[in-house]
This record gives structure tokens, C-alpha cells and sequence, in this order.
């Protein structure tokens, strides 16, 4: 019948897709990120490139600016560090023990990327001012927060807590109990079983959920300002110093330290998945399906 | 789409390229829109030229909120998908269902919860941003300001009861959110 | 007639899992694919369905060559191993799908599908769970409904995927006796996969036994067990000596 036909298609019949609409879907998914990811992305390369490294180098080694970057970073890995091993703990928690509210819980702690960031920050500076709450409490020991290098660390830890639980807490389920029996049947105290057994296999998504949580806090914005004071080389984050710059129509400077920044989170994350590639090389595939899916979490931000 | 139907080349790329506004800040990102779709931008100068303004608008707002939400159901769909695999699109093509068919009466019902559920997120990330919309709207009150805009002006204005009033309809809003979020999740477990 | 299978081929990178397999199915006629996990005998039938495709050789059905025709367009139904049920659809609307997709020419009216639906269910002995949704079924009514899906395009050609392997055992031969009784009532071809060696002697007119991609001998169960064609076969189907003496065959 149709013989001709069929003879022709059957030269690529081999490499045909048998899900139809292929074609399709990938052109407009293609356009959809070239117009919205990339070319705006690219610019950014764009102007940085056009400013030469000379320029460059001028407004990043300036001393107001080194400061943000300093202030920026070091709140970061505090809050990243914090984040890290109280996501740990948290997760544990939830995966592991039955308790009343632990629905309420669970569903808590995605509340900081529900919540809108400028309604964090001035919840917290409502925390924290010398009239606040903890503000009080605080300014009776003589500790300051608001307005301090410490508020920014803590608007920048609230922020980033679900990725801390969220990159760990899926993989934790997955875990097999009888593996954890199998060690303690062979004299493993619960140390042991968590050093050698379970640790091991949460190691990939503690890494990416820190990672991820430190790229977060590089980047967050509307919480910080509030709570942050603003001062010039002592409390003024990064991403606001790109603000300043934009308002002063300065382009190539917002553009230095933008390019700055998003490479800097950039490198972190590339690192972090080779890092968590190379840990999790020998990991079942089960425990790992998460790394096959780089970044897709389970968290909202 | 098509994350999991079809394995191609430069997938895992596609994935990981869709998943950077996850990580890039807010600001960055209204920064590199205003530089493409600006006045004196890549894309916006050749508009210019027609009097079209693409930024310090409602449209400069709508697009920054796409590059922020874009991951949000993509991220969702794509472990679904994944789980469920392919054995019943392949059931409705050996059935004589044409691509439209197999995707409205197969793939379609069986993924509306997590698509409803990631637009519900993207929702409530757009109504909260900040960083991103700070930079390109403008700030020019009665038409470009947005809610969590006006939390910061007010409060800047030292009208800290208005700042506070503006702000409970936001938390409020994300609230809702979450209660969404585990009224779907108790319903549909496949969702996350 | 029937379907002819002409020296297909079919390899996942340097790894050849079908190599230059020929076979042929009579009309009317239950043939089974038998061989251990591996042995290429469910590419060979995704080929066949259209899911996949070869990279050499033919497919001709009923005189018509097939090779490159899509999966949609060959009217073969087919049970998947893990019967792949529309899990948003009632058994009923799964019943119906196939017809629903038909161009509206070719499409029987509502209660046309309708009353064919509840033919199908009845014969298949489901025909009381007909609202239920495919998560309220167990695992034998599960495989009915596919089954029943399947037959509902009056299929040309009816292939299973191991359509016993996610059932126990005391529920499987009730359903074996029936899945042959209904392909002959209906009277198509059918192929069967499958690594039981009972399952495919109690089945299947022919057997095709298969290892590493190659069709090792193809004939009836008493041509396997008297004149094996290789060391392989024999020793495959050791143990199964017996069970043609018990006469059981049929």
C-alpha cells in the first residue's frame, strides 16, 4: 500500500521521537528562555565587557565597595552556616520523629519564602528595634542587633532557612531503615550509625542546600535594608550599593558589582555540584535522584 | 515542558539555565532587564525609536515577574513527570490518540495540581517581590507602585502604622498560600 | 498474512539488543516471546506497537509495510506491564478512550461508544465496576480494564507486556484460561511477552524463545520439548518435560 512512503521514513524511522510534539515544545521553550533568561543575563556580560578591566577594577577595589562585599559576604556564610546544620537538625526532626504540630511545623518553614521579603524586614526590625521584643531583651545584655552588621546576618538567615531543610529533608526520607538495623545488628552505637551510615548519604544535598542558601543570602535584598542601618562602609550590603549606583544613573558601576555578584554565587553553585557529583558517584540512585534534577528542590523561594 | 517525555541532548543545560533566577538576586536580575529592555538598552533603544517604553512601567514590572517565577512550575512538573513516567502517553498513542489528544486528555489532567500549585507560588512570588520590581518600576506612586513597595515607602516615611497595615494584607496573602499548599498536598500526595 | 517480522534490527549504542530477528504471526494465531530478562523480547515488541523503532528490516501487516508508521495509526492494542491505566479516568472512560480519539468520520456516536464500553466490560467480567476509578481496583481487575482498553479499538493485532508479572500466583492462572478464551471469542493475533515458561506453554499456540537479541527456535511447545535447536533452548525449558506429559498443554 504504502511502500514508497514507508521506505523513505524508514531511513531516520530509527531516530524518531515516538511522543509526538517534540519539535514544538522545545522550539518555545527555547524562545521562552533566550528572551527571558539569557538575553537579559547576557547584557549584563555585555556592559561589563564594554567597560574594560581597568574600569573595572577601579570601581570593585574601591574602598566603600570592597566593604559591601565584605559585609555581604561574611553575613552570608554566617547565615549559611547556621542555616546549614539547623537545617539538619530540623529536617531530622521532621523526617524522623512523630509529634503533635509537626504538620505545622513542616509547613513553617517555608513561611520565609511565602512571606514577602520587605514584610520580613520590617517584622524583624519591629523584633529587634530598641523597642522591640527581642530588641529589649537584647539591650539589656548590651548586645545591639538592629541597625548592625548582626541584623543583616539575621534577616539573611531568615530568609534562606527552607533551603537548608528542603535540599536535606527529601533525601532523608529516601533513606532505608534497614541499612541503619543492618549497622547496629553488626555493634554500631548511634553515633557511629549517624558518622558512618547516614551522614555519608546526606552529605550531596547538605552541601547543595548550603550552597544554595549562601546564594540566596549574597543576592537578598528587601529584608537586609530594612533591618541593615545603611551605612556606608559599615552596614551597606552589595545589592543595595547597586541600587545607590542605579539611582545615580551610574550604569557601568551598578553593572561592575552585579556582574560581581552573580558571578561570585555562580562559582559557589557550579562548585557545589561538582562537589556533590564527585561525594555522590558511588550513591545508589535512588539516594541521589535529587542530584540527577541538579537544583530542583523541593522549596519555594 | 517536555522535561521528562523526552530525552535530547542539552537537556540537563535546559534545566539547569531554567533554574537560574533561583539563584541570581533580585536586583541583578532587574539590573540586566533594564540594561537589555531599557532606553538606552539592546532592545529597548531600537524600541525607543517607535516611542514604545518597556521599563519604569506595568510591563517592565510583568516582565521582571516572569524572569523571577519562571522556574516555579517548571520545578514542579518536572519530578512529577518524572515519577509517572511514559506508559500512558504510550497507552493513548497505541489507542489512536494524535499528540494534541494525548497531551489535553493524558498528560494534562494528570498533571493540573502541580500546574495549579506552581502557579499559585509564582502568584504569591510576584505579589511579594521587591528587589527586582524596586529596580524597574520607577517607584511612581498611583501607578507603578506595588504593594511591597509602598510597605518601604511608607515606612521610610516614618508612618510605621501604615507600613505595618500594608504589610499585614502581604502576610496575609502568604498565608493563603500556605494553607493552599497543604490543602493540594493532603489531596494530591504526588504533588510535593 | 497476518504479521510478517523481516531481520529487524536494533541496537542502544554499540549494544545490539535485536539482531536480525524474522517472525511471522498467523491470523487468529497466540504467539509468545519467551526468554529470560534481557533477551530483547520487549524491545521486539515496542517495535512491533510502533514505540520504538528499528534500525533495519521490515514490518508488514496484512500486506501493508508498517515499518514506519506511527503507533497512533497501526490499531494494535496493547497491555502494558504496568497496565499504564488513565488514572484520572473512570474504568469506563478508560474503556472508551480509543474510540473518543477517533476522527469525527470514524467515531461511533456517544451511545454507540457506550454500548460497546459496556459489552466490552461485561465479556472482560468487569462490567460492575464500570464507574469505579482504576486506584479502587485490584490488580486482576486492573489488568481486565487494560485489557478491555486495549480490545475496544478492534485491534488488528493485540500485544501483552507481561501482563501476568504484577498479579500472585492463584490469580494468575484464573486469568491466563481467560485472556486465551477472550482472544479466541474475539479471534485476532496476539503476542505475548513473557519470561514463565508455563505461562507461554499454557498460552500460546507458538513459542519464539529468545536469548541475546536472536530468535532461537520458534514453534509449537511440543516441537520446543522433542527437537530443541540448541543447547540453550533445551536447557531453558528444563523442568517443563513433564508438564506436556500431564497433558496440560491445552
Amino acid at each position: 500500500m504504502s511502500t514508497s512512503i514507508s521506505h523513505a521514513s524508514r531511513q531516520r524511522s530509527s531516530a524518531r521521537r515516538v511522543i509526538p510534539g517534540f519539535g514544538l515544545t522545545l522550539g518555545v521553550t527555547l524562545l521562552f528562555v533566550c528572551l527571558i533568561i539569557l538575553l537579559p543575563l547576557s547584557a549584563l556580560f555585555f556592559q561589563l565587557g564594554q567597560l574594560g578591566f581597568a574600569d573595572y577594577w577601579r570601581i570593585i577595589s574601591s574602598d566603600r565597595t570592597l566593604a559591601a562585599f565584605r559585609v555581604t559576604i561574611s553575613a552570608a556564610l554566617m547565615a549559611t552556616v547556621f542555616n546549614a546544620c539547623f537545617g539538619l537538625l530540623l529536617a531530622w526532626v521532621i523526617v524522623r520523629y512523630k509529634f503533635p504540630g509537626k504538620r505545622l511545623l513542616d509547613a513553617l518553614i517555608d513561611l520565609p519564602f511565602a512571606l514577602p521579603t520587605a514584610v520580613a524586614g520590617i517584622a524583624l526590625v519591629a523584633l529587634y528595634d530598641r523597642n522591640g521584643w527581642m530588641g529589649m531583651l537584647l539591650a539589656e545584655m548590651n548586645i545591639k542587633v538592629a541597625y548592625t552588621w548582626w541584623g543583616i546576618a539575621i534577616a539573611m538567615t531568615f530568609t534562606s532557612v527552607p533551603f537548608g531543610v528542603r535540599t536535606v529533608q527529601p533525601v532523608m526520607e529516601s533513606l532505608k531503615l534497614d541499612i541503619e538495623e543492618a549497622a547496629q545488628t553488626l555493634g554500631a552505637r548511634d553515633i557511629q550509625v549517624f558518622r558512618h551510615i547516614i551522614f555519608p548519604q546526606l552529605w550531596p544535598s547538605f552541601i547543595m542546600g548550603a550552597s544554595l542558601a549562601f546564594a540566596r543570602s549574597l543576592g537578598e535584598f528587601g529584608a537586609v535594608i530594612f533591618i541593615a542601618g545603611n551605612m556606608p562602609y559599615k552596614t551597606e550590603i552589595a545589592s543595595l550599593l547597586i541600587m545607590i549606583r542605579l539611582d545615580e544613573y551610574d550604569f557601568p558601576a551598578a553593572s561592575a558589582i552585579a556582574g560581581t555578584l552573580l558571578l561570585l554565587a555562580l562559582v559557589v553553585l557550579v562548585l557545589a555540584n561538582i562537589a556533590t557529583g564527585r561525594a555522590g558517584r558511588h550513591l545508589s540512585r535512588e539516594a541521589k535522584g535529587w542530584q540527577l534534577q541538579p537544583c530542583i528542590l523541593r522549596c519555594a523561594p | 515542558m517536555g522535561g521528562d517525555a523526552v530525552p535530547f541532548p542539552g537537556r540537563r543545560a535546559l534545566v539547569t539555565i531554567i533554574e537560574l533566577p533561583f539563584s541570581i538576586s533580585p536586583i541583578v536580575a532587574g539590573l540586566c532587564y533594564l540594561l537589555v529592555y531599557g532606553s538606552t538598552g539592546l532592545v529597548g533603544g531600537f524600541l525607543d525609536q517607535w516611542n514604545i517604553q518597556l521599563m519604569f512601567n506595568l510591563t517592565g514590572i510583568v516582565l521582571v515577574s516572569l524572569f523571577v517565577t519562571c522556574p516555579f512550575v517548571a520545578r514542579e512538573l518536572i519530578p512529577l513527570m518524572e515519577i509517572s513516567g511514559r506508559d500512558q502517553e504510550e497507552a493513548a498513542l497505541t489507542l489512536g490518540a494524535n499528540g494534541w489528544q494525548t497531551f489535553f486528555y493524558v498528560t494534562l489532567p494528570n498533571i493540573r495540581w502541580a500546574l495549579l500549585y506552581g502557579a499559585i507560588l509564582a502568584n504569591a512570588r510576584v505579589i511579594g517581590e521587591f528587589g527586582a520590581v524596586s529596580v524597574v518600576s520607577g517607584n511612581i506612586r498611583g501607578e507603578t507602585m506595588t504593594l511591597p513597595l509602598q510597605v518601604q515607602l511608607l515606612y521610610d516615611d516614618y508612618n510605621v502604622a501604615g507600613a505595618f497595615a500594608a504589610a499585614t494584607i502581604l502576610a496575609v496573602i502568604a498565608v493563603i498560600t500556605l494553607i493552599l499548599r497543604a490543602v493540594i498536598e493532603s489531596r494530591h500526595p504526588n504533588v510535593h | 498474512m497476518g504479521l510478517e517480522i523481516e531481520n529487524v534490527s536494533k541496537s542502544y549504542g554499540s549494544n545490539l539488543v535485536l539482531d536480525a530477528v524474522d517472525l511471522d504471526v498467523q491470523p487468529g494465531e497466540f504467539v509468545a516471546l519467551l526468554g529470560p530478562s534481557g533477551s530483547g523480547k520487549t524491545t521486539l515488541l515496542r517495535i512491533i506497537a510502533g514505540l520504538q523503532f528499528a534500525e533495519g528490516g521490515r514490518l508488514v501487516m496484512e500486506g501493508e509495510d508498517i515499518t514506519g508508521l506511527e503507533a497512533r495509526l497501526r490499531r494494535f492494542g496493547m497491555v502494558f506491564q504496568s497496565y499504564a491505566l488513565f488514572e484520572h479516568m473512570s474504568v469506563a472512560d478508560n474503556t472508551a478512550f480509543g474510540l473518543k480519539m477517533r476522527p469525527r468520520g470514524s467515531r461511533p456516536s456517544r451511545s454507540g461508544i457506550g454500548e460497546r464500553v459496556k459489552t466490552l466490560l461485561d465479556m472482560a467480567e468487569i462490567g460492575h465496576l464500570a464507574e469505579r476509578y482504576p486506584s479502587q481496583l485490584s490488580g486482576g481487575q486492573r489488568q481486565r480494564v487494560a485489557l478491555a482498553r486495549a480490545l475496544a479499538i478492534e485491534p488488528r493485532l493485540l500485544l501483552l507486556d507481561e501482563p501476568f508479572s504484577a498479579l500472585d500466583t492463584k490469580i494468575r492462572k484464573g486469568l491466563r484460561s481467560a485472556l486465551r478464551d477472550l482472544q479466541r471469542k474475539v479471534g485476532i493475533s496476539a503476542i505475548l511477552v513473557t519470561h514463565d515458561q508455563e505461562e507461554a506453554f499454557e498460552i500460546a499456540d507458538r513459542i519464539a524463545v529468545m536469548s541475546e537479541g536472536r530468535i532461537e527456535q520458534f514453534g509449537t511447545a511440543e516441537e520446543l520439548l522433542r527437537t530443541p535447536a540448541s543447547p540453550f533452548v533445551a536447557e531453558f525449558l528444563e523442568g517443563m518435560a513433564n508438564y506436556e506429559n500431564q497433558g496440560a498443554g491445552i
